[in-house]
Order: structure tokens, then sequence, then C-alpha cells
């Protein structure tokens, strides 16, 4: 059983490769550039990575990146499970570093998927697949058909209004523009969220993330490797996942999702309660993300995640303060999430995060969702 | 079978074959009475080998549902109405709704969307017999 206590567990490093729209990279070497920057914050080098862990850049790309840094790693994890993969990634590099099996940990991805026009409804799926023969025909476009379902039940079950769902997007704009790096900086209104297209009920355009180019690093390490370190590392106490379905109709019930038993897992672990989170950095693929990891992860009682957001929580200066990159929403979606939104999860514990920073951060919770509320991770950061 | 099915595989040809027949088809446990959507094996998780293809019904109720306004697959025209239907034996599937006034909740009944040479496509409708 993985005992964070007795083998302490570090991020030593965390850096976003370049960000926006990327014309002048690959990914690989903007996860090179990111990745020198996060060596240098942990003391290290590329010669001291002897784990990597990435997900979506491609087919046996891990094995890219160790010849890229031409390094050989003892330890390599390609766990795939959409934008949650990299907070899996954590978990499992713990385990590795708390064992032995692994010292200087690499978690990496990067996409272009702005500057290269990808978009997951482009997918054809094989003809005689699951999705081929039972999802795709329906034409539910991917991903935000199946996320508006969700919504949809949600509203349905617990009457969400479309506003509680806005102000998800108003309070993850409220920190973007604060945050120098984000991609969507402009004041954002309930009205002009409001007014803006219907995709799929009850999803509009400012219910969706961005579609930009970017992508992070972390750095993980053992407290062999602490001494080195240039800045400040940031302790992992506690992490959890869980992972269900692929095809949204094999899940039981939309607004029940494996983030549920993640959070327990990490809370447990971490020896923590909803009450001792300074900051939440949940995935905010769509609106409904964040309302449905509120109530999942117990910040408030099943059904009244729209509420909650609707009486500020989640703004600078609220009681839960939320996405304080601006998220998704606002700041950056490279298509994976993950990364950036641990990377955020450590500035505040460093104290680094300038004007949005949230005042004597001490415990920060990350929790990534993966494909169609498919599968989720959930890790808690403290400030050692 | 010496080749591929020409749609599907070859564990959910008895589907389209159903389809083709304008029937419901899935799979069943006798011994566990329970129904299995789509189609493995053996009946999961449980393990049980008695799986039978029956027809369902074709009746339940839209457990969710989004209207699609923005094309964004393909030559598919907005608005159209896609749904979750629990049918009326346990079992779930995704689809559209040709009714595009429904609502959750609602009765709908099965109706078959022609596809040319493929088997065609179980859609829903919302009706009073349903």
């Amino acid at each position: 059983m993985l005992d964070l206590v007795k083998h302490p567990v570090y991020v030593a490093g965390a850096a976003e490769t370049p960000l926006g729209k990327v014309y002048d990279h690959t990914e690989t070497s903007m996860i090179a550039v990111a990745a020198a920057e996060a060596l240098a914050e942990a003391g290290l080098g590329f010669g001291d990575i002897d784990g990597i862990a990435t997900a979506h850049i491609g087919m046996m790309n891990v094995l890219e990146l160790a010849e890229y840094f031409r390094i050989e790693p003892r330890w390599v994890d390609t766990t795939e499970i959409g934008g949650t993969s990299f907070l899996s990634h954590v978990h499992h590099a713990a385990m590795a570093i708390a064992c032995g099996e692994a010292s200087v940990v690499l978690i990496a991805y990067a996409s272009r998927q702005r500057t290269l026009g990808n978009r997951i409804s482009d997918w054809v799926p094989a003809p005689d697949s699951t999705w081929g023969q039972f999802d795709q025909p329906s034409r539910i476009p991917p991903p935000i058909g199946h996320f508006a379902l969700a919504a949809a039940r949600h509203r349905d079950l617990y009457g969400t209004t479309p506003e509680q769902f806005a102000h998800v997007a108003l309070a993850a704009r409220a920190w973007a523009r604060l945050n120098p790096k984000a991609w969507a900086r402009d004041p954002l209104t309930l009205a002009e969220v409001m007014a803006s297209p219907m995709i799929a009920d009850p999803i509009r355009q400012a219910d969706c993330c961005l579609r930009t180019d970017g992508g992070g690093v972390l750095i993980l390490v053992g407290a062999d490797r602490v001494p080195d370190a240039a800045k400040r590392p940031v302790r992992v106490i506690g992490t959890g996942e869980a992972a269900s379905h692929k095809h949204l109709h094999q899940m039981a019930e939309l607004t029940h999702t494996p983030g549920v038993a993640s959070g327990r897992r990490a809370f447990e672990m971490a020896g923590i309660t909803p009450g001792d989170v300074d900051v939440f950095e949940p995935y905010d693929a769509f609106t409904i993300t964040p309302i449905l990891a509120l109530e999942d992860l117990g910040f408030c009682a099943r059904g009244e995640g729209g509420a909650f957001v609707e009486e500020g929580n989640l703004l600078p200066g609220g009681a839960l303060p939320s996405m304080t990159s601006g998220g998704g929403l606002s700041y950056n979606h490279p298509g994976q999430f993950g990364v950036l939104l641990m990377i955020e999860a450590v500035r505040q514990l460093r104290h680094e995060a300038g004007d949005r920073q949230v005042p004597n951060a001490q415990i920060a919770v990350g929790h990534g969702f993966g494909g169609f509320l498919s599968a989720n991770s959930t890790v808690v950061f403290a400030r050692d | 079978m010496t080749e591929l099915p020409a749609f599907g595989n070859p564990l959910t040809m008895p589907f389209w074959e159903g389809a083709r027949r304008h029937e419901l088809m899935a799979q069943y446990s006798p011994s566990a009475d329970r129904w299995q959507f789509y189609p493995r094996p053996f009946l999961m998780p449980t393990g049980e080998h008695d799986l039978e293809w029956r027809a369902l019904a074709g009746t339940g109720n839209i457990y969710a549902l989004t209207t699609v306004r923005r094309a964004l697959m393909g030559a598919m025209q907005v608005p159209y109405v896609v749904v979750l239907v629990d049918l009326d034996e346990g079992v779930r599937m995704l689809s559209r709704c040709l009714s595009p006034d429904c609502s959750v909740g609602d009765r709908v009944r099965v109706a078959w969307e022609p596809r040319g040479e493929d088997p065609p496509y179980p859609v829903f409708e919302v009706g009073d017999d349903a």
C-alpha cells in the first residue's frame, strides 16, 4: 500500500510548455523546453530522469521522449485515460518512487491542436467497433454531446439552471483576468455567456473549454532529491483514481462519476476533509465538470453544485478558490488539461501565483476527468 | 466462420440481422434473468455462459437528451435530438429521437432509419402506444 508519510514524494519542478498558438516547435521540443525549466527548479538535469510518464502524444512517444533526451529510463507509464491521465501518472509515479523503482520522474504532455486544426469530432471510429456501431451513428458530437447529456441530466434531476452553469465560466474568467498567461482575459458578463450560441442543450459555446496549443511537465522526486531543489518542492500527500467505462451509454448514472471513488481514496490517504482544502483545481472541460467535481468530492451536497457556484464560492476571495489559473475555460486547454491544473496547484502552494495567489494556501486538490466521464484521478498537494 | 461479416463484427451480427427484420435484439441470460447490451461473449461481470439473443419490446423511456444545434458531424443536418433511452428490459441505448419536442421521461418506441446496403439503424419516436 502506498504510504506517502513513510515515503514522501514531492513535485520538485513544474513548468508549462509554450502556450496559445505554437508555430516554432513540435510537441516533443515543447516538452523539452518545459522539462529544462522544471529540471532547473529541481536542481537536476535530463540525465537524472529515470522515469517518464506521458499520454495522448502519439503511439510509443514515451520512447521518442527518452530518445530525444538521450536517456534510458528504467520506468515508463503510458496510462492513457483522457485528460486525467497525468494525475494518474502522479499516483503511479509516487508508487514507483516510494518503492525505489524510480527516483526522478518526468510527467509530460504537449499539443498543437489549435495550430494543426485537430478536432475530436473529426475522429472516425472503426465501423465494427462498439463506438462505430452503437455510439457514432447517433451522430452525437464527441465530446460536447456526451457532456451535454450529463449536464441535461443534472438539470433534469436537480433543476440546475443555465445561469448556474454560466457562473462556472464567469469564475474561470475572473481568475484568468489575474493570470498574464491566460488565453481569454477580457471581461465576461452573465449576459454574454447567456447570449453565446447554443451548441448542444444545455451547453453553449461559453460553457466549453478553449482549444489552444500548450502543455506542461512535472518533475516528481523522493525525499533524497529534495536538497537539490532550487525552488521549494511541494509534497504529494494523497492520490486516488477510478476508471469505469468508455461509452457513455454504459454509465449507470451520469451525475455520479468515478470521481466519488478517486476523491475518497485521495482524501483518505491525505487524511483531509473538504474543509481543509485551500485551493481547488477541478478539470473544467465544460461548465458541468466542476459542478460534478464539487458534489463528487463532497464540497457541497449532491445536486447543490450549481447553487454552490452561483453563490460565488469559486471566485477570487471566495470560500473555495477554484480554477485559479483561469482553467480550461479561460486559461488554456490543449486537448488534455491534467498537467496544467497540477502546475497551477504547485504554484499556489509555492506562493508564487502573483495577482491570483490564494493567501496562505497550504492544501490544494487537483481533480481530473478523463474521456466521457470515464475516469477520474485526484491528487492532494501540500505546502511542506 | 471463414470471413468477417460485411457489417458489424461476429458478436454483433445477430443484432444487425434483427435490425434488417426491424427487431431490436439483445442478449439475455435465463439463469441470471438479466439482459445485456451491447453483446459480449458471456454475461458481465458474473460470467454466465447461457446468453441467448431475444427481441426487446422496443419501448422505453428517455433517460437524458440533448438537441444538437451546431453541425459538427459531417453532413448531418441540425438540429437533431440525441437521446439515451432506458429500454423496458433494463438496458440503455444511445441514439436519436425523431420527435423534436420530446422530453426527459417520455415513452418512446423504436423506429428504423434506412442506411442503404447497411442494416437499418434503431432510432426512437415518442408514441402514445409506447
